[in-house]
């Protein structure tokens, strides 16, 4: 699919501001606070109803505005068009497909792809754990939507639990919450494995030729409860497990174990690319999980998606950006965002968008 | 600007009944007082009539005009099965069905720690009292297959695991009428797994 057009009114740095798209996508130069992130950030929202950024919906606002709105067009890859908006108003918001209200964001997931990589992905490496669910989960429910039911109920069941440790309880009523409990996490934990195991199969391949740097790379599973990731699905040896973490749970009054605290650990020739990685290694990895995702996005739910890349060529070489712009060529939309205009030379078959300083 | 005191009471109290919010609330108040007086005494006076009448059965804790309960009073009904069911409502429904012949249990709540709700609120101890009473064989479990209804089928049939009695649940899967393209994929997977040989 591509975007054809976006207009924003009151988002961020936007006041009334419109923009259109060529299939293959868009440089869009601009010098530094001129919005080129903003305009990549109302992009990805389209595809995810709600900041990439992590930025709360109020703080999309212009200032001094209460409301805010994105309407974007699509063509889906038949040639059908796809149009998305978005009003916020009072705190509340409203997503429209094809102008009919939507109420599950699945329904979004379903049919908007759009994979967003920024400088900042780094922390998908060096950062928290929570950052690592966080995209991991995003992606996940770009190629299997009912994953987001699923992880929902899954943390409903964690509450609960952690409710319950919190009081004096029965062993047979925590029993019966360890069973939900334990089956809804197994679920989870299933599609993270699958998704790895799509990932792995592609980081191996010597994709895109950019492994002679990041040769043998791979991304494990870690989870509190490995003989669950070892063993595969063993709900015996779960309910096991919990039992004997059972004095502990009650002092901490949470749940120790489960999907919702697992992590995601990146590895270069089984070594833990957090610590031994370089820069250079640990950027060409993320970009390569990004790419690898848009693939496998085309692969399972057959939609091509748009790739939104936010100044990540700067700390890149140019073996690299040529590799980079060697997969993309012109098999998904790419909008680029960079305050150097020099990137317009590698990239000369897209056409070239300035922004001016504060629009 | 509050314009009456007595205005306001009223939509807050019409504001508490589950459904009702502040705007339907303030509909139903304003056709209160615009209609004639009469309907609203003879409105309140029917309410405070119900309301008056029902106590709980002390067998089955079911909403009931006396104690014991009708269905637990009545010698035609049968003891061999017993329906346990969250609300007193849902006896209604299973009613409705003409099908079930047989007693009840109202737990009042489903197992939700969030809400406070430990088996001292879904009324265990009873319901296991009721069971060594009545000597059903088959309690079935007319329960919501949600996150709570599931633990709470799952922690009575582990109270009553031991005791001679076969344990049922609703099964759960695509409704009758329904439509595969507008079966939830979690729902659709349950009656996969549930699928039975046609005969």
């Amino acid at each position: 699919m591509y975007l054809k057009s976006i207009s924003l009114s009151q988002f961020r740095n936007y006041q009334t501001q419109a923009f259109a798209f060529a299939p293959c996508g868009s440089l869009i130069i601009g010098p530094n606070g001129s919005g080129k992130t903003n305009l990549l950030e109302a992009i990805a929202y389209c595809g995810i109803g709600k900041s990439i950024r992590l930025h709360h919906d109020e703080q999309l606002l212009s200032f001094n505005a209460t409301t805010f709105s994105i309407a974007a067009e699509f063509e889906q890859d038949l040639g059908l068009d796809l149009s998305v908006s978005f009003n916020y108003c009072n705190k509340k918001k409203l997503l429209k497909l094809d102008s009919v209200p939507i109420r599950h964001l699945s329904d979004l997931f379903n049919s908007v792809k759009v994979i967003y990589c920024a400088p900042e992905d780094l922390q998908l490496i060096n950062g928290s754990p929570r950052v690592r669910r966080q995209y991991f989960d995003m992606a996940i429910s770009q190629l299997y939507p009912e994953y987001i039911s699923i992880l929902r109920n899954y943390l409903h069941i964690v509450e609960q639990r952690n409710s319950l440790l919190k009081t004096q309880y029965l062993a047979s009523e925590k029993r019966s919450w360890d069973l939900r409990f334990i089956e809804a996490c197994m679920e989870v934990v299933k599609y993270r494995e699958k998704y790895l195991k799509l990932l792995n199969e592609y980081f191996q391949k010597d994709y895109l030729h950019f492994s002679s740097k990041v040769f043998n790379t791979g991304i494990r599973y870690l989870s509190a409860n490995k003989a669950m990731v070892e063993h595969s699905v063993n709900a015996e040896g779960y309910l096991s497990l919990l039992q004997s973490l059972e004095a502990r749970e009650k002092l901490y009054q949470r749940s120790l174990v489960g999907a919702h605290i697992d992590d995601y650990e990146f590895v270069l020739d089984d070594n833990t690319l957090r610590i031994y990685g370089s820069q250079g290694q640990k950027r060409i990895v993320v970009i390569l999980l990004k790419l690898i995702q848009a693939t496998l996005v085309e692969q399972v739910t057959g939609i091509k998606p748009i790739l939104l890349f936010d100044d990540i060529f700067a700390e890149l070489d140019i073996e690299n950006t040529t590799n980079i712009h060697r997969f993309i060529d012109k098999r998904y939309q790419v909008l680029i965002a960079s305050p150097n205009a020099s990137i317009t030379e590698i990239w000369d078959s897209i056409p070239t968008q300035y922004l001016e300083n504060n629009v | 600007m509050i314009l009456s005191v007595q205005f306001e009471r009223l939509v807050q109290v019409l504001s508490r009944f589950p459904g009702i919010g502040k705007k339907t609330a303030q509909r139903l108040a304003w056709h209160l007082i615009s209609s004639d007086k009469r309907y609203a005494t003879e409105l309140a006076e029917t309410i405070q009539q119900a309301v008056d009448a029902f106590c709980t059965c002390g067998k089955c804790y079911m909403l009931a005009e006396t104690d014991p309960c009708p269905i637990c009073d009545s010698a035609e009904r049968d003891t061999t099965q017993l329906c346990v069911v969250e609300s007193s409502a849902d006896v209604f429904l299973v009613e409705n069905m003409n099908e079930f012949k047989g007693k009840y249990f109202v737990l009042g709540h489903l197992l939700s720690p969030i809400d406070g709700f430990g088996p001292e609120q879904i009324r265990a101890s009873e319901l296991v009292k009721l069971i060594i009473d009545l000597q059903p064989q088959e309690v079935v479990l007319a329960l919501k297959p949600s996150a709570e209804g599931e633990a709470t089928i799952h922690f009575i049939s582990e109270i009553l695991a031991g005791k001679a009695v076969k344990i049922t649940r609703l099964s759960t899967g695509i409704p009758f009428g329904g439509d595969l393209e507008y079966t939830s994929s979690l729902t659709l997977t349950n009656a996969w797994k549930r699928r039975y040989s046609v005969q």
